[in-house]
């Protein structure tokens, strides 16, 4: 069983949380400010934390900070402060998620469960050269197969591909015309808007949220690219 | 010390006491010099008298040798008695008077040979004292007796006579050639001058004074002074290469040729050369032998000698003047010869002496007369020489002079005043080194006691000045020059002069003016010290006041010039540059073309400068203008070449920036603040919302068995999820219209671009029964977008055609190239009524149907708008019947053009800390 701790201030989204989290079989802890997440933290065996960031006493920012010098559990922010500089700060500071409130409980929660699952495979290398993997997506070029946190998903041939070819060539940004010549090996004429429908089915697939994706992201204008981080 | 110094009776005391230090020292001083210069007088005075009258013995020397030459008798001194044996015409000229000497010239045998002395005693002695008296025929004897004190001056020699003495002449020749006819010179003989001979037969004579000034007696042309000059620069050698002349004129008509000829007195064809020269007429007298060529000139007279005849003899010697016979009244030539007979009109007239008085009385002026008379002279002592052998040197004798002075000088007379008064002096004269040390040291005392009180006042705390002390110090320079002309003349006149009783009057005029230059100087030198000391030197002199007059004047000048409108003073650098130009102009129509031309020259490169300069400022502030214009704010002015108008200009303007940046600034800030103080309420009205959101989400997992609970379940996710959608389009409205949006432009492809948001819309589309039609170009369009912030143009775009188009209807996305722009355009078919504009549209919270029962804010076209603005990008909205069009003009990146990543245009940073 693992451990959650839920960090916030405000009583009713703690127990709104806990009555999501307590769904999915996970063991909870509270705490209402920073210095209570840390006492928490240096006292139970965590495997995730969620914290808010406006908070009395000891703030999430500095609570990170903190608890970053002795574990490196997952933190996922969940905050209402939705600027772009922010998420880009906290995320710098070693959270590993931001998650804006109003938030998605589902979305969430699929979030917490990724993290929990990377958290606990860490250290886990592919067992062969066939295996990439790449924060919580996993595929097997032998079988073709792809886990997503853990869990096998269903792609087509040409998605796996697509998949395929992004992944092995993380971080570099296609365009379309690019993966259409790669993957199918044709003269791409025309062949945006067909690829840019591949990778929105596949954005599905593979992503928490697909309009927020993590891994598979759109570089406007340019093309695609499958993030390294 | 204070007291002291500010004491203004001991300051005129110092005063007082340094002028009379001064003068008395001044004083002490001329007295000591003249008891060392008069020390001789000791004898009592005689010496003085003695050497005043031999010094001057050189003024007796030409009376002497006219004397000498006249054959004067000698006077004599009989029984006793000094007589004039002789009342010989040497004292025709000789004003009578009375003294108390006489000066004789003895010879060596002691006979007495020369008596004078009136005219001395008429200058010097003003005839005080008793002496010989002249009774119209001779001069009364003055006795020798004890009273007569003899004076004896040193013996000199002196030609008396000619003689014939031949060797002793030859010996004393010099020759300038070896030549038998070349011109020889006797030297200076000692009395008068040179004879110049050809060959060893004198020809001429001149006279002139013995002493450092060869000082002739009768008139010379300047030839002859040059000659002269050229004569004593060769060491009394006659060179003739030195001189410019075809020959030079020796006197009038007399003349020496370059080869050494003289022609003298007058070798005719010569004359006539000169005549013709001259251009004067000539004639020839009637009657007149054949070899007397007379050449006349109405004005001017001429002497004329023939040659030498056959045996040698030189012919006669002719003076010829222009006279008027009183008779008959005709003008004709007297003419006189050196054999002595006179000739008028060609008829002999020497016979008859009434006659020859008439004549000669007839001779136009009295300067021709005298010059005539004189003229006979000369051959009177030229035939003496031929007839009495070849050459006739003086003969030197020697010579004692002798003054015979009455003993009995009468108590007012002038010698025996100055004889008393320096006997006085004398017997001073220890006491004047020590009074001159004395004084000195007061008077030095004195001063440094005036220089270090002066400008020292009791009215005053500081140094200041009382009015004395104000006059201008040119002034006081001025005086004070005067003072030391003054002084020097007291000084000249003490040391020169006789000082005596007599001369009391002169004596103490002298003594005031230099105890009043002394007082000047007193005064000159305590003011300058107390203007120095004040350190207004300047302010109280002329040129000073000048000087701060004149840079008032400049002042007001130029801030009357600055006063006048611009236009004005460019008027008037015109019409300057005209004004120049005219003075140029009147320069070149006279003769200072250069001038002339050097003025409108540097008229109009100043001028031109000028206009340059101004033209450069006035660059300067229209650049500045346009940088205003484009909203460059921070720009400033740079002032350093900027001047007079310009200059105030650009501090207007300067002015009107920081006004405008004001404004922008106090705008921004609002701005800011109202962005940050929605983003801060968003932020807590999201965290209620939270709650909201997730118990509304958690009761609707609930088993509610109740339909409308349902329903109502539905109706309030429905409306928390609206103001979610609110909260989040407000922030980004805000931030977005306030540009506080960082914008990360690249280079973009467009196609690809709407392809991809409209490959992101495909599941939508057919969610709201819409069917796109794409139409993009083949070629690729390029622009400098930041995709991120395109997308959520193109994302709020398509949203609102998903919400608002007719279900079932096409929908047309079409992207052109537009020449310079990329045109995206979306058309869709509205499901409501549009009954406003495409611009009204664009406004916050409006939205196509006016009951606001759809979801959505209303804010998304606002933020398109805003964030197209952001980035350069044309968006415009038309709205025709239920035609609902928007249109996005993007400009063109050219193909060449590098892509560049820019830096992060962060213009709100500051407020989403």
């Amino acid at each position: 069983m693992y451990n959650i701790l839920i960090c916030d201030d405000e009583k009713d989204i703690v127990s709104a949380l806990k009555i999501y989290l307590s769904g999915e079989g996970y063991g909870l802890y509270e705490a209402s400010n920073g210095a209570e997440a840390l006492s928490v933290l240096r006292s139970y065996k965590i495997h995730c934390v969620l914290m808010d960031i406006m908070m009395p006493v000891k703030d999430g920012i500095e609570a990170l900070s903190e608890l970053r010098a002795f574990t490196n559990v997952p933190v996922i922010f969940l905050t209402a402060k939705s600027e772009d500089v922010d998420k880009i700060l906290g995320l710098n500071l070693g959270a590993d998620d931001y998650v804006t409130k109003p938030f998605n409980p589902v979305e969430l929660i699929a979030r917490v469960r990724s993290h929990i699952r990377r958290y606990v495979m860490l250290g886990s290398a592919p067992e062969s050269a066939d295996v990439i993997r790449l924060g919580g997506i996993e595929i097997n070029d032998t079988d073709r197969a792809v886990w997503v946190d853990g869990e096998e998903i269903r792609l087509t041939a040409k998605e796996y591909e697509i998949l395929h070819f992004l992944m092995s060539n993380a971080g570099v940004v296609y365009s379309p015309a690019e993966i259409y010549r790669r993957v199918w090996g044709n003269v791409p004429v025309g062949v945006d808007n067909a690829i840019a429908v591949h990778i929105r089915h596949l954005r599905e697939k593979i992503e928490i949220n697909p309009a927020e994706p993590r891994y598979l992201k759109v570089v406007w204008g340019r093309g695609y690219k499958f993030d390294k981080d | 010390m204070k007291r002291l110094r500010t004491n203004l009776p001991l300051k005129i005391f110092a005063g007082f006491v340094a002028t009379v230090m001064f003068f008395t020292a001044f004083l002490s001083c001329v007295f000591m010099v003249k008891c060392i210069q008069n020390d001789v007088y000791i004898d009592g005075g005689t010496e003085m008298i003695k050497n005043s009258f031999f010094d001057s013995a050189a003024e007796f020397n030409f009376t002497i040798d006219r004397a000498l030459k006249r054959s004067v008798k000698p006077f004599d001194v009989k029984d006793g008695k000094l007589s004039v044996t002789d009342s010989d015409e040497i004292f025709s000229g000789i004003m009578p008077g009375e003294c108390n000497f006489i000066y004789t010239l003895k010879d060596s045998e002691g006979n007495t040979v020369y008596t004078a002395g009136e005219d001395i005693l008429k200058e010097e002695y003003e005839g005080v004292s008793p002496g010989p008296r002249y009774d119209g025929d001779y001069y009364e004897p003055m006795e020798i007796s004890s009273n007569i004190k003899i004076l004896r001056g040193e013996p000199f020699f002196r030609n008396t006579r000619y003689t014939d003495s031949h060797e002793s002449l030859s010996e004393s020749f010099e020759s300038l050639s070896g030549a038998e006819n070349e011109l020889k010179y006797m030297k200076d003989m000692d009395f008068s001058g040179n004879i110049y001979m050809i060959g060893e037969r004198v020809s001429f004579l001149l006279e002139s004074y013995r002493g450092d000034e060869q000082q002739p007696i009768m008139e010379f042309s300047e030839d002859l002074a040059e000659y002269y000059a050229a004569w004593a620069r060769n060491g009394y050698q006659i060179d003739f290469s030195q001189l410019d002349y075809e020959g030079i004129a020796v006197g009038e008509g007399y003349f020496i040729r370059p080869n050494g000829t003289v022609i003298l007195l007058k070798d005719l064809k010569n004359a006539a050369v000169m005549y013709e020269a001259y251009g004067s007429e000539y004639s020839e007298p009637a009657g007149t032998d054949e070899e007397l060529l007379i050449i006349t000139d109405p004005e001017e007279e001429y002497e004329e000698a023939a040659e030498p005849d056959s045996e040698g003899n030189y012919p006669l010697k002719v003076v010829s003047f222009p006279s008027r016979d009183v008779r008959t009244g005709k003008i004709s030539t007297l003419v006189y010869l050196s054999d002595g007979e006179f000739y008028f009109d060609g008829k002999k007239v020497s016979d008859d002496p009434e006659r020859l008085a008439e004549l000669i009385g007839g001779i136009t002026t009295w300067e021709a007369r005298n010059n005539f008379i004189s003229r006979m002279g000369y051959f009177d002592i030229i035939r003496d020489i031929r007839l009495e052998g070849e050459c006739y040197p003086y003969e030197s004798k020697e010579y004692v002079p002798e003054v015979y002075l009455n003993g009995l000088l009468p108590a007012t007379d002038s010698v025996k005043l100055s004889y008393l008064f320096i006997t006085d002096l004398i017997s001073y004269a220890d006491i004047f080194p020590l009074w001159i040390i004395v004084s000195g040291i007061l008077f030095l005392i004195s001063i440094l006691w005036l220089v270090c009180t002066a400008g020292y006042r009791k009215s005053a705390e500081g140094p200041s000045l009382s009015w004395l002390y104000k006059i201008p110090f040119e002034i006081i320079i001025f005086i004070g020059a005067l003072a030391a002309y003054l002084i020097y003349e007291a000084y000249i006149f003490a040391e020169y002069q006789d000082l005596n009783y007599y001369r009391i009057f002169d004596i103490v005029i002298n003594s005031v003016t230099v105890l009043l230059g002394g007082a000047v100087y007193v005064y000159g030198i305590s003011t300058f010290a107390a203007r120095i000391r004040n350190g207004k030197f300047w302010r109280y002199t002329v040129i000073g006041t000048a000087v701060s007059l004149g840079i008032k004047f400049v002042k007001f000048v130029i801030r009357l010039f600055s006063s006048i409108k611009t236009a004005w003073k460019a008027a008037l650098l015109c019409l300057g540059l005209y004004i120049a130009d005219y003075i140029g102009a009147f320069f070149i129509s006279g003769r200072l073309e250069e001038f002339g031309i050097f003025i409108i020259i540097l008229a109009n490169i100043l001028f031109g400068v000028f206009i340059v300069l101004w033209s450069a400022g006035f660059t300067k502030l229209s650049d500045y203008v346009k940088k205003i214009a484009d909203g460059e704010l921070n720009e400033k002015i740079d002032k350093g070449t900027l001047f007079g108008d310009l200059r105030k200009t650009a501090d207007a303007l300067e002015g009107v920036g920081e006004g405008v940046k004001r404004a922008v600034d106090e705008r921004m800030r609002s701005e800011r603040f109202k962005t940050e103080l929605i983003t801060n309420v968003s932020h807590d009205l999201k965290t209620p919302l939270t709650s909201i959101v997730n118990y509304i989400d958690i009761l609707s997992k609930d088993n509610i068995e109740d339909g409308t609970a349902k329903e109502h379940i539905e109706v309030l996710q429905r409306q928390a999820a609206r103001m979610k959608k609110l909260i989040e389009d407000l922030v980004e409205v805000s931030k977005a219209s306030s540009g506080n949006v960082s914008v990360n432009a690249e280079r973009t492809d467009v196609n690809l671009l709407v392809t991809q948001s409209a490959a992101e819309y495909s599941d939508k589309f057919e969610a709201s029964q819409l069917t796109p039609v794409i139409n993009i170009p083949e070629t690729v369009m390029t622009a400098k977008l930041d995709g991120r912030l395109m997308w959520r143009v193109l994302d709020n775009l398509l949203n609102n055609i998903c919400k608002y188009a007719m279900p079932g209807t096409r929908v047309y996305i079409t992207v052109e190239d537009a020449g310079k722009n990329i045109s995206v355009s979306f058309k869709n078919i509205s499901r409501y009524q549009l009954n406003m504009t495409g611009e009204d549209l664009m406004e916050r919270f409006v939205r196509g149907d006016a009951s606001r029962n759809t979801e959505g804010s209303g804010l998304g076209l606002s933020i398109a708008k805003s964030l197209c603005d952001l980035q350069g990008v044309g968006f415009g909205l038309t709205a025709d019947g239920d035609l609902f069009k928007a249109e996005l003009w993007i400009e063109k990146c050219g193909d060449g053009e590098i892509l560049e990543e820019e830096g992060d245009v962060d213009v709100g940073a500051a407020a989403n800390d």
